[in-house]
């Protein structure tokens, strides 16, 4: 068994005044979730690798989960991965990347819900996507994951109901995080947070996916109306600039 | 020149700042109402590794160094002047003078435990008749066989009723005085003739433990001489240079505090403005300058602060420095918090309000581990050592 965290850096969030300065919150720290599937996997074992694709605070949110225990930080990098804005484009590096790092053995993937404010309204798009296109097992709304012997003893709750499923430590497996207090009294050592960046070390890891399939635009989803009234249909910016003067001279706007 | 935090260290004040908010800030209150900080806080205080920030890891500590001690001052002090306090005299007096002057044995035996939180330590100087004249102290040591024989009593002893271990000194040369003929002793609380005193009601950092302690024929083995014997003069006052130190770290957290106090009832506050309509208290041009003020004395102190920090981490002498933090980051946030009160008229006067604990707590910054007036005797005795003249 091969234990994996997947890391999403936490969105500049909170933003206020701390000693009169402009403080950014918890930006460049663990996404709150990705922290709580840190904290269970960590829970599990004490070989955990963590995982995020390559972008804003991802170092930094890496370098974090060195200071927690983590035994590797992988930066997962790709030409493409500073275009990725979606959650399948995202599940296709860290297939492919899990899929090189685990081998043989069975991947037990802990993946918090992050930021879905790309994905509105679905649970863990990122988490559900990656293990669609493994063919594993999902469970969502993990609470906590016990060794049994050879097997793993899973808790999954929603706000309605709660779910305690056994299944073979060697089956693949990827466990949707959604908690976000599972992991907040869970704070590293002081002493691990010095050793995470003078001692610990983010690995960067190529994966070989050349193209990123674009999200879907909303254009394609929907075309906009086509409005009533006046176009500013021109070539160039200036030609643009002078029917839109125009445009508001006619109606006596300036 | 590159004044940015380095990385490990922004992620040590996040989680700090992460940890004060959601473990110290909630019960902040009733560790001063009920004059004592839980030993639950104690505990997840060691886990965390802040009761040994400074320390090589090697010791039990983080290995943050002045630095990181400083960070840590900073926020505790934000939410909690009493735990910073208890932790100032722990780690900034009571342990650093085993860190600096303890031999291997004395490192083990009690600079990891103090470390690692598993028990505290205090620092005993002060005496009835020796405050900021610190070379006048009478408590004696007399060598008898393999035990030193302690006799006298130390006064303001924060950590006292709780401490592990205590950092005493004692003459054990009259004839010498503080040049030689001071030395400081590791004491146990378990030690025969030790008793604590008197424990002290303060205006202010109420939840940090102050105590008298009473050595009377109190044995202490010989193993447990810190330093040289006659030295501990010279170890009391290169220990006391980090203290300060880390005095205005506190302060700087506390005068910070005290600001986003302000700037968030300045924007929450209506008061009426220049035409009759009620606006925001910060329209108010007082208290715009007011916020301008401290902002400014924030700004000097935050840059003199983690400038003595990186001067102590690197090894160079900074007494001179330390005593300016101190004084100046103790006098700023006694003037910062004081006007803060005033913009808040009656809702800063409200016992439970953070303000009203912030003035009790601040006040004592100006007078521990050298009143400021001493602060200003070493700054100028420092400057004109410097052209030839000792004062």
């Amino acid at each position: 068994m091969k234990v994996f965290a997947i890391i999403t850096a936490t969105p500049v969030d909170r933003v206020r005044v701390v000693g009169g300065q402009l403080d950014f919150g918890a930006a460049g720290k663990i996404d709150p979730t990705s922290r709580a599937a840190l904290v269970l996997a960590l829970g599990l074992s004490d070989d955990v690798t963590a995982l995020a694709v390559t972008g804003l605070h991802s170092d930094d949110a890496l370098h974090e989960t060195l200071a927690y225990g983590a035994k590797r930080a992988i930066a997962i990098d790709n030409v493409n991965a500073a275009k990725i804005n979606d959650a399948l484009a995202e599940a296709r590096l860290l297939n492919q990347a899990i899929h090189e790092l685990a081998g043989d053995e069975a991947a037990v993937v802990f993946c918090g819900t992050g930021d879905d404010s790309l994905s509105p309204g679905v649970s863990n798009p990122v988490g559900a996507a990656l293990a669609g296109l493994s063919g594993q097992e999902y469970i969502g709304g993990t609470t906590s994951v016990k060794a049994n012997g050879a097997n793993l003893d899973i808790t999954a709750s929603n706000d309605k109901s709660m779910l305690t499923i056994t299944a073979p430590a060697n089956k693949a497996l990827v466990l949707g995080v959604s908690d976000p207090a599972i992991g907040e009294h869970t704070l590293p050592w002081a002493g691990s947070i010095i050793n995470a960046y003078r001692e610990g070390k983010v690995e960067t890891m190529s994966v070989g996916i050349k193209e990123i399939e674009p999200k879907l635009t909303l254009n394609q989803l929907a075309p906009a109306p086509k409005r009533e009234g006046p176009e500013l249909l021109t070539e160039s910016p200036a030609e643009a600039a002078a029917a839109l003067v125009e445009m508001l001279r006619s109606r006596a706007l300036i | 020149m590159d004044f940015t935090l380095p990385k490990e260290y922004q992620l040590l004040q996040r989680t700090l700042r992460e940890f004060v908010e959601s473990e110290l800030a909630p019960v902040a209150r009733d560790t001063d109402r009920l004059e004592r900080q839980t030993d639950e806080n104690i505990r997840k205080l060691g886990q965390m590794g802040m009761l040994g920030m400074p320390f090589p890891q090697k010791y039990g500590g983080a290995g943050a160094g002045e630095l990181g001690y400083c960070l840590l001052m900073e926020e505790v002090s934000r939410v909690d002047s009493s735990t910073c306090t208890i932790i100032g005299a722990h780690i900034g007096i009571g342990a650093m003078t085993i860190y600096l002057d303890g031999n291997e044995e004395q490192k083990q035996k009690y600079l990891v435990p103090a470390a690692k939180g598993e028990i505290l330590a205090a620092f005993a100087l002060t005496e009835p008749g020796a405050g900021s004249d610190a070379a006048s102290i009478r408590t004696t040591a007399v060598r008898k066989g393999d035990e030193y024989i302690l006799n006298g009593s130390k006064i303001w002893i924060t950590n006292g009723p709780t401490a592990g271990v205590l950092t005493v000194f004692a003459v054990t040369d009259k004839a010498l005085g503080a040049r030689g003929g001071v030395t400081a002793f590791l004491v146990e609380p378990s030690f025969e003739g030790f008793s604590v005193g008197k424990l002290y009601d303060k205006m202010g950092i109420r939840g940090s433990g102050t105590a008298e302690i009473i050595l009377q024929d109190c044995r202490v083995p010989k193993q447990n001489v810190l330093g040289k014997v006659g030295l501990g003069f010279v170890t009391a006052m290169k220990t006391l240079d980090g203290g300060r130190l880390g005095l205005g770290a506190g302060s700087l957290g506390g005068a910070s505090a005290a600001l986003d106090d302000l700037i968030a009832y300045a924007k929450r506050k209506l008061a009426c403005g220049p035409h009759g309509r009620m606006e925001a208290l910060a329209h108010q041009q007082y208290v715009q300058w007011a916020v301008a003020d401290i902002a400014a004395d924030l700004y000097a102190l935050r840059q003199m602060v983690y400038h003595c920090a990186w001067l102590c981490d690197r090894g160079e002498k900074f007494s001179q420095q330390s005593a300016i933090v101190k004084m100046f980051g103790s006098d700023i946030a006694g003037r910062a918090i004081a006007q803060v009160q005033q913009i808040m008229g009656q809702d800063g006067v409200m016992v439970g309000s953070n303000v009203e604990r912030g003035l009790r707590d601040e006040r004592i910054s100006r007078i521990f581990e050298g009143t400021n007036e001493i602060q200003r005797t070493v700054i100028a005795g420092e400057i004109f050592k410097q052209v030839g003249i000792r004062l």
